[in-house]
């Protein structure tokens, strides 16, 4: 089921055509990044740590280099010495020298499956099989793998130059894993608590996820004898991997073309690089072009999964109002820093109008992969631990949980923890529209049912677009851009573009080009490719219409500014009878005779921004005996701005509940003593499938985004935030247990219900 | 290097030589060695079914299955779904549906429902479900993958028992 | 006048307050009038003549990459706030790591920024090959804004006589 109120009236937004990119996918021929093939290819393949923390003492690798069919070998030697600066990558920024240490492991090793080398071969056995002759002394050292042994001051330090950095530029004395230290302060939350009627305090943790893309990460690289490099990659941002493959090998940006091939799946995870530099150097000292390969271990040990937390929350409540919020925030930012503690200590309590609190967020190193960016990074957790909290206070005060959110709700003005007042937002209604919901309103009934609700907020993004709308003469338009279409894109560009014209959405002809072939694209990331790019088409259209108005004022010889563009329709008229018409279609046949191409631009830096919240509900059932949890319901409501296409607009949503209750119930990352992943595979990483949900029912809630011209805003991100709290919120409904710990695995769910723990 | 093995078989119709090392599946061979690389590798472990075909009529993950193994075999991979420029119902059901997003798995789930289909041309939701518990998909959560197949049976046009 | 809204560990600068009334043109003058109320405050948000990659700043809610000449006059409302970008660590720079005294500069000193080589590294590397001790005497000619000479006067108690043509404004 699926509800959607409208009140506008658009001719293409809010239709649900198929995209432009469909048949291409359901026949199979859709390239991605491992189909690329290219005449003289060589395979690389990538040696990886077998400890998670050790001295690089020596790597040699001089029998690798003599086996059959291998044509080069490379380790961190091989690389230039990388600059001490930070570049951003959308939803996360990274510093070039640990960028380039992360590729290709230096002087230590600070996970398993850190990159130590690499090799290129005329085929992926023999190059695994020259792997297997690199000869890597390691000096071992004693790991740290979890978030607060790792905040001790005798943990073993992971670097041992690294202080606790302030906001403020004070640091720690002595060197510490905690790489900085964030606080947003308001009010007094120590006497708002101290006076409440209710108070609840606990601690609550989540372990290390995958985005669990299925597509393993991939790029083929061929440097040409000029210097000039090509990369055939699946990533979120082709300029991005250009920038940073160029900061990694001090590289002239401008020999290096970016090619962005179809991307399955990225969720985050695909915005760092990992093989691009090493690709490049293979290609450069092999003489061939080079295509390396991430196995799926690989993917789960050498790529950038999200943190896993520690949260302490207390919480105070006063007359059914939230009074004063206290909490702390420790995420693993794996082997350097750079957790999303920002962001989850921003968004926790953002759903809500409090007006006492302390958060304090720690980013902390340890002997885990790098994490990378997941879906509305850090604010899952974050809504673990807060919505749960709320879910106690509410039970507490004998309050129906909707009704103490809508009480408590966060609305227009109301200022964030960092002091920022929100702008017209769409919480309230989404908490109405689970209310109003046939699925609130149904009873839940039975042993071990139960019910849960989760609010959460994800700020979006806007950042760089750059677009190129061409018009041919049939009255067709080629929409050239440059952000990766990961769920769709290419649909809901090519639709506002159509909707701006005036002309049908089949005759707009979207391609993603590379990095030579249009204006800078900053990722597709941070829920900004419908919004931001959006923004950008619609200009570009506009630019169009400029210029089609200007020519028939032209010919008609009347004022421009009295000209007028609707619907495809160009017309004049003096109000006194006369009057003129041309269209779209009939400008775009005869420019060639009436002033040459006519072709639309836009670049810009977004701005208009609309934050977005979604409040989820779900039944689950629990089977006592088994620790199954079955999801028998789940009903999910989010403020959408505009749903361009509405079907993926679901998607996504869908997608992302998928993902969080994977998150909460299956799914992490599980180390033994030396930091090695004992599940890295996709059988014991136990990702949903088909048989582990139900129907995902959406509610789309349209308040649109007075920043964009269609009110779009960013859906991709925020669906992901409340499902872990949600059915958290439900398990503990249907057992009267309260999980605090995710997953909430079969294992603890018997261990809790049957007292084994 | 590993002596290759010469091997004859059918491949969406076509008949098909190839010469594979002893160690090369199904799916690289079909990726590297044929170029069809409508087949998808996920985890190259029988885990994610992207790299489904059918062998004689059967769903198999072409990761797990030997190269050699297909010697007089009939195979039908994405690439031979579809009847010229005419779509699958469930290739049409995908687009339709919006089945898909990022669409790596979308080659593995057309080619296994479409071995449900051929057996079972009107399965219920659950029958869906399990049939295509093999696949993943991490992008849709799977709610438009199981309407897809459903419309499809629906489309098919084959008598309803 | 805009509504400034001071980051909680900043406001120890600014006499403890959370929030601050300014009238400013762009955003660089208003970081500037603060840094007038509340002595330092420029150079912990303003590096590179950028605002520093780790924070940003927030306008009238919205939180973007604005350049330092962004207009600020019918701004209502300004926060600062960390990136969102995740990277609330920013590793500690090469420099910090091969000279520890300059590295553990945490004052305006280290945060302004460096044209060409960093200042304090190269005077700490010069240090080293000088016998520098309490009441050394040291002349600092072209001393700029005599950066150098306080830092050799703070880390090793020398008394420095610093000039240069150049006022500092
Ligand atoms: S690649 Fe064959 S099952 Fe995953
Ligand atoms: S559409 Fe991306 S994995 Fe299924």
């Amino acid at each position: 089921m699926t509800t959607s109120e409208r009140s506008t009236n658009y001719r293409v937004i809010g239709t649900r055509p198929v995209r432009p990119d469909g048949v291409e996918k359901v026949t199979g021929k859709a390239q991605y990044g491992a189909d690329v093939r290219l005449p003289g290819l060589l395979h690389g393949r990538i040696l990886r740590s077998p400890h998670a923390h050790a001295r690089i003492v020596a790597i040699d690798t001089s029998e690798a280099e003599k086996v059959p069919g291998v044509f080069a070998v490379v380790t961190h030697r091989d690389f230039p010495a990388a600059r001490d600066v930070v570049q951003e990558l959308g939803e996360s920024s990274v510093n070039a020298m640990e960028l380039s240490d992360n590729i290709l492991a230096s002087k230590k090793a600070l996970y398993r499956g850190h990159a130590v080398a690499a090799v290129a071969a005329t085929s992926p056995h023999i190059a695994e099989e020259a792997l297997s002759k690199i000869r890597v002394e390691y000096q071992v050292l004693p790991t740290v793998l979890d978030v607060r042994d790792a905040m001790r001051e005798d943990a073993p330090l992971l670097n041992e130059t690294r202080f606790t950095k302030e906001l403020g530029g004070a640091r720690s004395e002595k060197p510490s894993n905690i790489a900085s230290h964030i606080r947003f302060q308001g009010g007094n939350a120590d006497d708002a608590i101290a006076g409440a009627d209710v108070v609840i305090e606990r601690e609550y943790r989540t372990k290390m996820v995958h985005q669990g893309y299925i597509e393993p990460h991939n790029a083929t690289a061929s440097w040409n004898a000029d210097g000039t490099v090509t990369i055939w990659t699946s990533t979120q941002g082709a300029f991005s991997v250009r920038g940073q493959v160029a900061e990694i090998l001090r590289h002239p940006i401008s020999s290096i073309r970016v090619i962005p091939m179809e991307i399955g799946g990225g969720f985050g995870g695909k915005l760092p690089i990992y093989l691009d530099p090493v690709a490049a150097l293979l290609s450069k000292k092999s003489g061939r072009p080079v295509k390396v390969l991430m196995s799926r271990t690989d993917v789960f040990e050498g790529s950038g999964p999200t943190s896993g937390t520690w949260i302490k929350i207390k919480l105070g409540v006063k007359d059914g109002k939230i009074a004063g919020v206290k909490a702390e925030l420790a995420y693993e930012a794996g082997a350097y820093p750079g957790s999303p503690v920002g962001a989850g200590s921003m968004t926790m309590l953002a759903p809500y109008a409090i007006d006492n609190f302390q958060v304090d967020g720690y980013d902390v190193c340890l002997n885990k992969p790098k994490v990378a960016a997941y879906r509305a990074p850090g604010s899952p957790a974050a809504a673990f631990a807060l919505e749960q909290a709320l879910d106690e206070a509410a039970r507490a005060i004998g309050a129906d949980p909707l009704q103490f959110r809508l009480d408590n709700s966060a609305r227009e003005g109301v200022r964030m923890v960092t002091g920022a007042p929100l702008a017209k937002v769409g919480h309230e209604e989404c908490v109405q529209a689970i209310l109003d919901s046939p699925h609130y309103k149904s009873p839940i009934e039975g042993p071990y049912r139960g019910r849960g609700v989760a609010s959460g907020y994800w700020f979006n993004g806007g950042m760089q677009s750059s677009v190129t709308a061409a018009v041919n003469p049939d009255g067709t338009v080629n929409l050239i851009e440059g952000s990766t279409d990961i769920g769709g894109s290419r649909a809901s560009l090519s639709m506002q573009l159509a909707e701006t014209l005036g002309i049908r959405y089949e005759d707009v002809h979207a391609t993603v080009v590379d990095t030579d072939s249009v204006g800078h694209n900053d990722v597709t990331g941070g829920s900004r490719t419908t919004f931001a790019s959006g923004l950008a088409v619609y200009e570009a259209g506009m630019d169009i219409r400029r210029q089609m108005r200007e020519r028939a004022a032209r010919e008609w010889n009347v004022p421009a500014d009295q000209v007028e563009y609707e619907d495809g329709r160009i017309t004049w008229s003096d109000g006194a009878g006369n009057s003129r018409e041309t269209s779209f279609a009939e400008q775009a046949r005869t420019a060639p005779q009436k002033g040459g191409p006519i072709v639309g631009k836009a670049s810009l830096s977004a701005r208009g921004v609309g934050g977005a919240y979604g409040t989820h509900l779900v039944d689950v059932e629990v089977d006592p005996d088994t620790g199954k949890v079955t999801i028998l319901r789940y009903t999910a409501a989010q403020d959408v701005g505009t749903a361009i296409h509405p079907s993926y607009v679901e998607g996504q949503i869908q997608g992302a509940v998928a993902q969080g209750v994977g998150w909460a119930l299956n799914e992490e990352y599980y180390f033994d003593d030396n930091g090695r992943m004992l599940n890295a595979s996709f059988l014991d990483y136990r990702m949903p499938t088909t048989l582990d949900l139900p129907m995902i029912d959406t509610i789309l809630v349209e308040v649109p985004n007075p920043g964009h011209p269609y009110g779009v805003r960013g859906v991709g991100e925020v669906p992901i935030v409340p499902p872990l709290a949600a059915v958290a919120n439900a398990i503990a409904d249907a057992t009267g247990k309260r999980f605090t710990e995710l997953p909430i695995s079969p294992r603890r769910l018997v261990e809790e219900l049957h007292g084994l723990a | 290097m590993a002596r290759r093995t010469y091997v004859a078989t059918t491949i969406n119709g076509m008949p098909t030589e190839f010469l594979c090392e002893p160690r090369q599946s199904v799916l690289e061979v079909l990726r590297d060695e044929l170029g069809l690389t409508g087949a998808k590798e996920g985890c190259n472990n029988g885990n994610c079914g992207a790299c489904a075909v059918l062998l004689n009529g059967q769903v198999v993950n072409s990761c797990c299955v030997l190269g050699v193994e297909l010697e007089g075999a009939d195979v039908t991979t994405i690439e031979g779904i579809a009847d010229g420029e005419n779509l699958h119902p469930l290739q049409q059901a995908f687009l339709e549906e919006a089945a898909l997003q990022c669409g790596i798995c979308t080659p593995g789930f057309i080619v296994s429902a479409k071995a449900l289909l051929d057996s079972n041309p009107h399965p219920d939701e659950h029958t869906v479900r399990f049939w295509l518990a093999g696949n993943l998909c991490r992008c849709t959560g799977y709610d438009k993958i199981v309407r897809a197949v459903l419309k499809a049976a629906d489309a098919s046009g084959a008598p309803v028992p | 006048m805009t509504l400034v809204y001071i980051p909680a560990p900043l406001r120890d600068m600014c006499g403890g307050v959370a929030t601050l009334q300014i009238e400013a043109p762009t955003l660089d003058a208003l970081l500037r009038a603060l840094d007038v109320r509340c002595p330092g405050f420029y150079a912990r948000v303003v590096e590179g003549g950028r605002v520093r990659p780790e924070l940003a700043v927030a306008i009238d809610g919205e939180a973007a990459t604005y350049p330092l000449s962004e207009p600020m006059s019918h701004v209502r409302d300004v926060s600062i706030i960390p990136a969102i970008g995740g990277g609330a660590g920013i590793e500690d720079t090469e420099i910090a790591r091969r000279y520890p005294r300059t590295g553990q500069r945490r004052d305006r000193w280290f945060a302004e920024p460096p044209m060409g080589p960093h200042v304090l590294g190269l005077v700490e590397h010069l240090s080293r090959e000088m016998e520098l001790k309490a009441g050394t005497r040291v002349l600092d000619l072209g001393c700029g804004r005599a950066t150098s000479s306080m830092f050799l006067a703070e880390e090793f108690g020398v008394e420095t006589w610093a000039t240069d043509l150049y006022a500092p404004t």
